[in-house]
């Protein structure tokens, strides 16, 4: 019986090389997809399978002797959790005594196809603030265009940009003193795209900087791969020649690094960029950790 | 920023063995292209969470078992329009032979279906099925069992009495 078994999945196995699959840039475009089409599938899938656990009379793989409920849904705001819990997940039920390192975690839902209509503008709430910068010295300015690395950089995203909007803020570290003079200049920019033009906008900065490592003015890129925000991020270092007060070249001293962090929250990026302050450079950490809490204002906003 | 060279080769590794198995789970080949698509499309999504973690492929297969189950293929409608931007259906019909087995498949309660699935196609131990179906060993013993004495009597129909065709959801 078993051999019979063996030739019958063997069958199925030939059988399936009737069949194609995507290839695999095209699955990873079509994952990023924000089609309104696609929100209003993922709201009905909710809708159905909310329904399904408000009547509990479903079993979902129900064992020999223990049925197993099931797993209730999970939104775009509830992260994944292998515990199952009153709130919604999409995640398969895990009993507690799995072992941990052989179970796959729980699958994940289709949150992120779930973005809400395209605002008018962008909340203040989104953005930086005042308190962020410890210096008082905040604005809101003309939105930015993203940085150009050369000057062939091209950013066709834009004409998927719906909606933007930037601040300025100076910044000095908690810790010092207010007679401190700033230690960075920061410009958070904040844009919604349309479809999926926020996931093009984080490849075409990664082309960018792949493509220039050498800009303008002896600037060197460097990619530095994610810091860890949002759906995804990247993180771009610049460096330039050291200068003097006055702007003047100082050979023999250490570059000039200042900083480009791009997340990604659902359809919409925060761009910070540090450009030091007079002829200092940036520190990676607090323009990262700016770059986080900008991230994290979207998500609250937005996400 | 997600590694999109490793989901590729991910993708490319593994996409032909989860289309087997959205296949013996579904049934239907063109609908195992749906459940199959949109599972790698979530785990793009959490690239970076699946991709650290010691069994991706597992992961992977519970979403595709999720997916090709009852609730997925009620929303057959919606998906339908979904599926323009998807794989083109596959094109020849499927072998009398192969008609047989997905049909005597579809005829299994979904967890035995799983179960022999694992089994059969990723030739999976007793104990990993057991940790991927979140099971006691002893219950997947007898799920396999239970999955091979069925398939087998719906393959030989003559030796046995007409079986109804499972519902997965229940």
């Amino acid at each position: 019986m078993p051999n019979d078994l063996e030739r019958a999945f063997g069958v199925l196995v030939e059988d399936t090389a009737r069949a194609q699959l995507l290839p695999a840039a095209e699955v990873r475009r079509l994952a990023g997809r924000r089609s309104r089409h696609a929100s209003m599938i993922a709201a009905l899938t909710v809708a159905v399978l909310v329904a399904g656990v408000t009547v509990g009379s479903r079993w979902l793989l129900a064992g020999d002797t223990e049925p197993r409920p099931l797993p209730p849904l999970q939104t775009a705001s509830v992260p994944p959790t292998a515990a199952p819990s009153s709130s919604a997940t999409g995640s398969p039920s895990r009993p507690a005594s799995s072992p941990p390192t052989s179970v796959p975690p729980t699958p994940p839902p289709t949150s992120s196809s779930s973005a809400p209509a395209i605002p008018s503008s962008i909340s203040a709430r989104a953005m930086l603030t005042v308190k962020d910068g410890n210096t008082g010295q905040f604005n809101e300015v003309d939105a930015r265009r993203p940085p150009k690395l050369c000057a062939d950089t091209s950013y066709p995203s834009s004409s998927k940009a719906a909606v933007r909007k930037s601040v300025f803020l100076l910044y000095r570290a908690p810790e010092l003193p207010a007679e401190n003079v700033p230690d960075d200049t920061i410009y958070d920019t904040v844009t919604v795209y349309r479809g999926a033009g926020a996931e093009e906008f984080l490849d075409e900065l990664r082309a960018a900087v792949r493509d220039c490592p050498n800009g303008p003015k002896k600037a060197k890129y460097r990619s530095l791969g994610s810091f860890g925000a949002g759906d995804e991020s990247l993180l771009i270092e610049r460096s330039t020649p050291a200068t003097n007060p006055q702007g003047e070249p100082e050979p023999g001293q250490e570059p000039h690094l200042t900083y480009i962090a791009a997340a990604r929250v659902n359809d919409t990026v925060a761009l910070v960029e540090s450009l030091g302050y007079e002829n200092w450079g940036s520190k990676r950490e607090p323009v990262v950790a700016l770059a986080k809490t900008a991230a994290k204002r979207v998500a609250a906003w937005r996400g | 920023m997600r590694d999109a060279d490793g989901f590729d080769e991910f993708y490319r590794v593994t996409s032909v063995r989860m289309l087997r198995y959205g296949y013996a789970l579904t049934g239907d080949l063109a609908e195992a292209q749906d459940v199959v698509q949109e599972a790698y499309t979530r785990a793009w999504r959490q690239w970076r969470t699946v991709q650290v973690h010691p069994a991706p492929e597992g992961w992977l297969r519970l979403v595709v078992a999720r997916l090709a189950t009852d609730r997925w293929r009620r929303l057959s409608g919606w998906r339908a329009a979904v599926r323009r931007a998807g794989p083109p259906e596959p094109a020849a019909p499927p072998s009398e032979d192969a008609v047989l087995i997905a049909s005597a498949l579809r005829r299994l309660p979904a967890h035995l279906r799983q179960a022999v699935a694992l089994h059969y196609l990723f030739d999976l131990p007793v104990a990993r099925i057991a940790a991927e179906t979140g099971r006691p060993v002893g219950t997947v013993t007898s799920w396999l069992h239970r999955g091979r004495i069925e398939l087998a009597a719906i393959l030989a129909p003559s030796t046995t009495v007409p079986m109804p065709e499972a519902t997965d959801a229940e």
